[in-house]
C-alpha cells in the first residue's frame, strides 16, 4: 500500500512520455527514481553508446538493480536511437575496387558519391547504368527495356527478376541506385570533407620513386663533368643541360621529404546545385609550380593539384552543366576520356560527364561541358582552357607532352592547351532493341605554343645506343590537332556488340569493336583493336595491353639526355597495336568457376612484333566459407633490338584462398611464383632467367560492423624479377628480399564521422657481395670519397608508410 | 654565440649530428597513458597529469581527489649508413656505417587534483623532458684494421613540477591557469679511445644545468557532444649553466588545442585530437637569434570500447621539428585500458622512425649536397599508467 502510494507520488513527478535517450543530464538528476551516481552514470552511458536499445540495458550498468529497473520500466520510455545512415560501404568500396585490372581513381570518387546519393533508378536510363563498376551494356540495357515496357519498380529487388540480367550484374547495381524521386525543387544543404595523410618513411622506390631518379641524374651529371660523355652540339646547349641537370636535382632533394595530404570538399543543395574543391600534393612531389599560375602566394607552394567545380542537374532537355574541373568518358575512350590512369585490359569503364575532385592533373580539364538529352538524342559538349607540362628542348620550346609524378620547374606549365568538342548520340531504342545507338564526336585541341618532338632533345649524342623510337617519331608536332569519331553499340537478348573509330586530322586511324554474350553462367566477350602508329590522341584510354612508350627507349634514363624524361614512360597513352582479345567467365557448378580466363594476342605496330598474353584462374569452392583460386598467366613478348629481336616469356602461378572462418572475420593467403626467361645476351652472360615470388596473409576481424582491423603480412623472394601484390587499397612492387606487414583500421564512429588508419612496415634486403672490378678506374666506392672502394654490403632498407583518411559528412 | 650553442654546435660536429638530443631532449609523457595511446593528445586528455598542461581541463575531473601515475621505457634504435657509388656516379645502395640499439627507463609523472563545485585544483611532477643516447662505433681504416672506439653517451631530464586551479564561470565554460618551475641536467660525454697508446685519447664531458619558469592559461568549452580547449604557455627565465657560466634562453609562447567528440555509439567511441604551435623562430641563445624556424604539431586518436570493456585506443602524432624539416617526426600509438572500480589501468605503446639525411640539418658535417651520412633511427615507448578517482 505504502509502496502504491510512493509510486503514485513519483508518477505525478515524471511528464509522461519522458524518453531517457533523449534526456539531459538534469532532467535524469531530476527523477526521483535514479540517485545521482546513478544518474551520472546512465548519462555518461546513454551519451558514449547512443542510447539504449531497451530499457533492460540498464541492467548492466553498475549499482542498477531490477527496482531501479522497474521504475524506470513504469516511468519512462526508451525510443530506440536512430541508426546511421552513412553505410561503411563507403570505407569498403575503396578496398573492393582496388584489384588487379581495377577501374582507377576516377572511376572510384564516382561511385562513393553514389553510395551516398544514389541514382534514381526510374529517372534514368542505360546510358546513366553504364557507369557503375561490373555492370555491363547488356545488364543495363536489359534494366533500361525493362522500365521502358513495364513502367518504373517500387523497390530495387524488383529489378532481380529482369530478363537478360544477371545476378552478378544486378548485385554490382544495387548498392548504387534507389527508387527514390529526385526533387529538383529541394535545397536541402549537405556536403562532405575528406582529409587524407599519406607518408611513408624510408628510401621509397628505390627505382621509379626519387631515389631513383636521383641516383641517374646524379649519374648523368657526374658522367657529362667527368667528360665520359659528349654533350649536345654546341657549348651553349652543352651548359643549359647540364644547368637544368643540376637544376633538377636540386628540387628532387628538396621533395626527398615530401608528404602527401590532401584536402576534398564537396556540398550540395538538393538534386540540383553541387559543388566542390580540392586542394592537394603527393608524396615526394615537387609543388611550387604554378598550382594557380601567376599568383604569387604561399598556396603555390604548398600544393600541386588544385581543382573546383560548380555543377546544375536538371530535369529539362539540359541534364547537367559542370563549370570547373570535369571528367569525360565516351564511347570506348577512344576520344575523350581525360583520366591520368591508363588501365590495362579493362573492358568496364566509366560512361559520363562527371565532376572531377581526383589527383589527376596532367589531363584534367577546366572550363566548361554540358550534357544534354531531347528525346533520342544525347549530346556532350565541352570546352577547356588550361596549362600542360611538356618536355622541353634546351633551347625551351616544348618537345612532347609529358606526365610524371616529379614535375621539375623546366618541364611544368610548359604551354596552355585549349580543349573543345562535343559527342552526339542517336538512341534507337524506341524501333529497335533497346540499347541501340549510333554517335558521332569530334575533338580539337590547341596548343600556345608549337610541339617540336626533336630526337636531339632527347638522345645522348655519342652514347653506343642508336636512336630507334618509331613511338616517339610520331609523337604531335605543331599547335594543333583534330580527331572526328564515330560510334554505334546495340543490344539483342543478351548479345552486344560496340564500335568507336577515331581519324585523326593527319589522316591516322583507331578503331576498336567489341562483341559481348552473357548470363547467369557464362560470360563470353572479345574485341578487336588497331590503333595506328602515327594515331595519337593524348585523351585516348582505350582497351590497351601496353602504354605508348612501354618496352622503348624511355623505361632507360641513362640513354636520356635528361633522365627525368624518362617518366614519358607512364603517358598514359595506348600503344600502337592490333589485337585480338577474348575472355570468358564460367560457372561450372556451385563449387567451380573460371573466373577468368582471357588470351590477347596483339602486334606492336611500331616494330610489326607479334605477342601474346594468356591468363586463366579457376575457383574451387569446396563449402561455401572458403575458396581456393589458382591462376596461371603466361605472356610472350618480343622486343626489337638493334640487330636481331630479343624475346621475352613469363610465366606466373598463383594460388589464393579465401576464408571466412567465423563470424565477421575474413583470411586470405597468397603464393605466388614467376619467371621470366629472356634472349641470352653475350654482354651480360648468358643467365637470362630471372625469377621471384612472395607468400601473403591477410586476415581481418570486424568487432562491430563500425570497427575492423585488418593486417596483413608478405614474405618474399627475388632474382631479378620483382613482384607485385595488391595491398587493400594499392598495389605494391617488391624488390630484393624482404618482408612486410601491415595493419588498418577502419571506424565508423557516426554518420558525421569515419576515419579509416594504415600502417605499414616494409623491411627488404639487398645483398651486394663480391664487387670485384678489375679495372681501378671502375671502383665501387664510399660516398664523398672516391677512393676509399668497397667490395661487399649489404643494403637493409626499411620503410615505415602510414595513410589516415578522415570523412566529415554533414 | 653562448657557450651553450657553441656547446651544441661542438657536439653536433663530434656526434656526426643529435640534433633534438642537444636542443632541450624528447618530449616525456605529459599525460595519461590513456592519452600516450591516443597520438599523444594530451591537450584534449582529461587527467591529473594532463591538467598540468591544460589547467582549465581539471574542472572536468570527477568530483573529489583523483590520482594518476604514469611510467615508461624506451627502446631505441639507431643505424647511419653511408652510399656506395658506382664509377657513374649511381647509387648501388646504402652500406652501415653503425648500429646502436638502446633501452632507457623513462619516469613519466605522477599528479593530484581536487575539484569541488566549480573549483578544481592540481599538481604535480613530470618529466617533461629526457635525454637519453649512447652511440658506440668501432673505427677501422681502409684495410679493416681497428684504430678507435668513438663512444658518445647523453644522458639527464628536466623536472616539471607544476600546479594548476581552475573554475567553472558558466555551466559549459571554464578557464585556467597554472604554471611550473622546470630544472633538470643535460649530460653529455664523448670519447675517443685510440688502439696506438701513441695518439691521445678524446675525451669532452659537458654538463647542463638547464632550469626555468613556464606560466599557462587555457579555457574550455562544452558543446554538447562536442569539447573544446584552447590555451598558451609562455616560458619565462629559463637559463642554461655550463661550469658556472650561465646563458639565457628566450623561449617563445606557443598556442595549444584540444578536441573531444563523443559520437554516441555502440562501442562507446571517443575522438579526441589536438594542434601546437610556437614561434620558434624568435628563441634566442643569449639574445642572438638561434636560426630556428616556427613549429607545429598535431595528434589525433580514437578509442573504442570491445567486447569484454576492455578499451582499445589507436592514434597518430605529428610534430615539425624546430631544427629542420628534416627532423619532422610522426608517432603512431596503440594501447588498452580497463576500469576496476574507481581505478583505471592504460597501457600504450608508441612507435617513432625518422630518417634524415646530414645535409638536411644546418651546422651539421656534410661532404656535398645530397651525399652524406644518412640517419634511420627510431624509438618504441611502451607506458603504463595508472590512476584512481577517491
Amino acid at each position: 500500500m505504502l509502496f502504491s502510494l510512493l509510486l503514485a507520488s513519483m508518477l505525478a513527478a515524471v511528464p509522461p512520455g519522458f524518453d531517457l535517450n533523449s534526456a539531459s543530464y538534469e532532467e535524469l538528476y531530476s527523477l526521483e527514481g535514479l540517485t545521482s551516481e546513478q544518474a551520472v552514470v546512465l548519462y555518461e552511458y546513454i551519451q558514449g553508446t547512443g542510447g539504449l536499445e531497451n530499457i533492460y540495458e540498464v541492467l548492466e550498468l553498475p549499482d542498477f538493480t531490477p527496482v531501479t529497473l522497474g521504475w524506470l520500466r513504469e516511468n519512462t520510455i526508451v525510443l530506440p536511437p536512430a541508426e546511421p545512415e552513412i553505410s561503411s560501404d563507403v570505407l569498403n568500396v575503396m578496398e573492393r575496387l582496388a584489384q588487379e585490372d581495377g577501374p582507377g581513381d576516377a572511376a572510384v570518387e564516382y561511385w562513393e558519391d553514389l553510395l551516398l546519393r544514389p541514382m534514381p533508378i526510374n529517372q534514368i536510363s542505360w546510358w546513366d547504368l553504364r557507369s557503375l563498376d561490373r555492370v555491363s551494356f547488356i545488364d543495363a540495357a536489359s534494366v533500361d527495356a525493362r522500365l521502358r515496357s513495364l513502367g518504373p519498380v517500387s523497390s530495387v529487388s524488383s529489378l532481380r527478376s529482369t530478363e537478360n540480367l544477371r545476378y552478378y550484374g544486378y548485385r554490382n547495381m544495387r548498392d548504387y541506385i534507389s527508387t527514390r524521386e529526385p526533387d529538383y525543387s529541394a535545397t536541402d544543404f549537405y556536403g562532405s570533407y575528406r582529409f587524407i595523410y599519406d607518408d611513408n618513411e624510408g628510401r621509397s622506390g628505390i627505382d621509379d620513386g626519387v631515389e631513383g631518379h636521383l641516383s641517374e641524374l646524379k649519374s648523368a651529371i657526374t658522367d657529362i663533368l667527368a667528360g665520359g660523355r659528349e654533350l649536345s652540339s654546341t657549348s651553349i646547349d652543352s651548359l643549359e643541360l647540364i644547368t637544368r641537370l643540376q637544376s633538377e636535382y636540386s628540387q628532387l632533394l628538396d621533395s626527398r621529404d615530401v608528404t602527401g595530404f590532401s584536402h576534398r570538399i564537396r556540398v550540395g543543395a538538393g538534386d540540383r546545385y553541387r559543388a566542390g574543391a580540392r586542394l592537394s600534393r603527393g608524396v615526394n612531389t615537387i609543388a611550387g609550380s604554378n598550382l594557380i599560375a601567376g599568383l604569387d602566394a604561399p598556396v603555390n607552394d604548398r600544393f600541386d593539384v588544385g581543382k573546383v567545380y560548380f555543377s546544375f542537374q536538371d530535369d529539362g532537355f539540359v541534364r547537367q552543366v559542370v563549370a570547373g574541373n570535369y571528367r569525360l568518358s565516351l564511347a570506348q575512350g577512344l576520344l575523350i576520356d581525360n583520366s591520368d590512369e591508363l588501365m590495362y585490359r579493362n573492358t568496364y569503364r566509366t560512361w559520363g560527364l562527371t565532376p572531377d575532385l581526383t589527383s589527376s592533373r596532367q589531363n584534367a580539364l577546366l572550363g566548361g561541358a554540358t550534357q544534354m538529352e531531347a528525346g533520342p538524342l544525347l549530346g556532350y559538349a565541352f570546352g577547356s582552357f588550361t596549362p600542360r607540362d611538356a618536355i622541353t628542348n634546351l633551347d625551351g620550346s616544348p618537345n612532347v607532352l609529358y606526365q610524371g609524378v616529379f614535375r621539375p620547374e623546366e618541364y611544368s606549365d610548359v604551354l596552355d592547351e585549349t580543349t573543345y568538342g562535343g559527342y552526339a548520340f542517336y538512341d534507337m531504342g524506341d524501333y529497335l532493341p533497346v540499347g541501340t545507338a549510333i554517335g558521332v564526336g569530334a575533338l580539337g585541341i590547341q596548343y600556345s605554343d608549337s610541339l617540336n618532338p626533336t630526337m636531339a632533345g632527347m638522345d645522348i649524342p655519342t652514347d653506343t645506343y642508336t636512336w630507334d623510337c618509331p613511338e616517339y617519331a610520331y609523337m604531335p608536332a605543331g599547335d594543333k590537332m583534330s580527331y572526328i569519331a564515330a560510334s554505334a553499340q546495340t543490344v539483342y537478348r543478351n548479345m552486344s556488340a560496340e564500335m568507336e573509330a577515331v581519324r585523326q586530322d593527319n589522316g591516322a586511324w583507331a578503331s576498336i569493336t567489341t562483341a559481348n554474350w552473357q548470363n547467369n553462367w557464362l560470360n563470353v566477350s572479345a574485341s578487336y583493336r588497331n590503333y595506328a602508329l602515327d594515331f595519337m590522341n593524348p585523351y585516348n584510354r582505350a582497351f590497351s595491353e601496353q602504354h605508348r612508350f612501354d618496352d622503348t627507349v624511355f623505361e632507360k634514363p641513362y640513354r636520356l639526355n635528361d633522365p627525368l624524361a624518362s617518366q614519358l614512360a607512364d603517358l598514359p597513352v595506348p600503344k600502337p597495336e592490333e589485337g585480338l582479345y577474348m575472355e570468358t567467365r564460367f560457372q561450372v557448378s556451385q563449387q567451380v568457376t573460371f573466373t577468368k580466363v582471357y588470351l590477347d594476342v596483339w602486334r606492336n605496330l611500331a616494330y610489326d612484333t607479334e605477342n601474346l598474353r594468356f591468363q586463366g584462374e579457376v575457383e574451387y569452392r569446396p563449402v561455401w566459407p572458403v575458396r581456393f583460386r589458382l591462376k596461371y598467366k603466361f605472356q610472350d613478348k618480343i622486343n626489337n633490338k638493334e640487330i636481331v629481336p630479343s624475346n621475352s616469356r613469363t610465366q606466373e602461378f598463383t594460388l589464393r584462398t579465401f576464408s571466412l572462418p567465423v563470424g565477421g572475420d575474413y583470411f586470405s593467403m597468397e603464393l605466388r611464383y614467376g619467371n621470366v626467361e629472356l634472349t641470352p645476351n653475350p654482354l651480360y652472360g648468358d643467365d637470362r632467367s630471372m625469377c621471384g615470388g612472395f607468400l601473403a596473409m591477410r586476415w581481418e576481424h570486424e568487432f562491430s560492423p563500425e570497427l575492423s582491423v585488418l593486417g596483413g603480412s608478405t614474405f618474399w623472394t627475388t632474382d631479378g624479377m620483382s613482384q607485385w601484390e595488391f595491398e587493400d587499397t594499392g598495389i605494391d612492387f617488391l624488390d630484393g628480399d624482404g618482408t612486410k606487414f601491415y595493419v588498418t583500421l577502419k571506424n565508423t564512429l557516426s554518420d558525421n564521422l569515419q576515419l579509416r588508419f594504415k600502417f605499414v612496415r616494409k623491411d627488404t634486403f639487398f645483398p651486394h657481395n663480391g664487387f670485384y672490378r678489375p679495372d681501378p678506374d671502375d671502383q665501387y666506392h664510399y660516398q664523398g670519397n672516391p677512393d676509399e672502394t668497397v667490395t661487399d654490403f649489404g643494403d637493409h632498407v626499411t620503410d615505415y608508410g602510414i595513410r589516415c583518411q578522415f570523412d566529415i559528412r554533414w | 654565440m653562448g657557450i651553450t650553442a657553441g656547446g651544441m654546435i661542438i657536439l653536433l660536429a663530434l656526434s656526426g649530428g643529435l640534433p633534438e638530443i642537444n636542443w632541450l631532449g624528447d618530449e616525456g609523457v605529459l599525460g595519461s597513458a590513456a592519452a600516450a595511446a591516443l597520438g599523444n593528445t594530451v591537450y584534449a586528455d582529461v587527467s591529473p597529469q594532463a591538467a598540468l598542461q591544460n589547467p582549465a581541463m581539471s574542472s572536468r575531473l570527477p568530483e573529489g581527489f583523483s590520482a594518476g601515475f604514469t611510467g615508461s621505457v624506451a627502446l631505441d634504435i639507431e643505424k647511419r649508413t653511408r652510399r656506395v657509388y658506382d664509377s657513374f656516379g649511381g647509387v648501388v645502395g646504402e652500406s652501415e656505417h653503425s648500429f646502436n640499439q638502446n633501452f632507457h627507463p623513462l619516469p613519466g609523472g605522477v599528479a593530484m587534483a581536487w575539484t569541488q563545485g566549480s573549483l578544481a585544483l592540481a599538481a604535480g611532477w613530470r618529466a617533461s623532458s629526457t635525454f637519453g643516447y649512447e652511440y658506440s662505433r668501432v673505427m677501422n681504416d681502409g684495410d679493416y684494421v681497428e684504430v678507435a672506439e668513438e663512444m658518445l653517451d647523453v644522458s639527464g631530464m628536466l623536472n616539471d613540477f607544476g600546479f594548476s586551479a581552475a573554475w567553472t564561470q558558466w555551466e559549459s565554460v571554464s578557464f585556467g591557469a597554472g604554471g611550473s618551475f622546470v630544472t633538470g641536467t643535460r649530460s653529455s660525454s664523448h670519447r675517443i679511445a685510440y688502439v696506438d697508446p701513441t695518439v691521445t685519447d678524446l675525451d669532452t664531458e659537458v654538463d647542463t644545468d638547464i632550469s626555468g619558469i613556464v606560466a599557462r592559461a587555457s579555457a574550455v568549452v562544452d558543446l554538447g557532444r562536442v569539447s573544446v580547449s584552447a590555451g598558451i604557455e609562455q616560458p619565462v627565465g629559463w637559463k642554461a649553466e655550463i661550469a658556472s657560466v650561465e646563458t639565457d634562453l628566450t623561449l617563445p609562447l606557443t598556442a595549444r588545442a584540444g578536441l573531444r567528440y563523443l559520437p554516441g555509439n555502440h562501442l562507446m567511441s571517443l575522438f579526441v585530437a589536438d594542434f601546437w604551435w610556437s614561434g620558434t623562430s624568435s628563441v634566442e641563445i643569449d639574445d642572438v637569434d638561434a636560426a630556428m624556424r616556427n613549429s607545429w604539431g598535431f595528434g589525433a586518436g580514437v578509442e573504442n570500447t570491445l567486447p569484454g570493456n576492455t578499451i582499445g585506443r589507436v592514434g597518430f602524432e605529428y610534430d615539425s621539428s624546430p631544427l629542420a624539416g628534416a627532423l619532422n617526426r610522426m608517432t603512431f600509438t596503440t594501447g588498452l585500458g580497463w576500469a576496476v572500480d574507481d581505478y583505471s589501468l592504460d597501457a600504450a605503446v608508441s612507435f617513432s622512425p625518422i630518417r634524415w639525411d646530414q645535409y638536411q640539418v644546418d651546422g651539421l658535417p656534410s661532404f656535398t649536397l645530397g651525399d652524406t651520412l644518412v640517419v634511420e633511427s627510431s624509438r618504441t615507448e611502451f607506458t603504463l599508467g595508472l590512476a584512481k578517482a577517491f
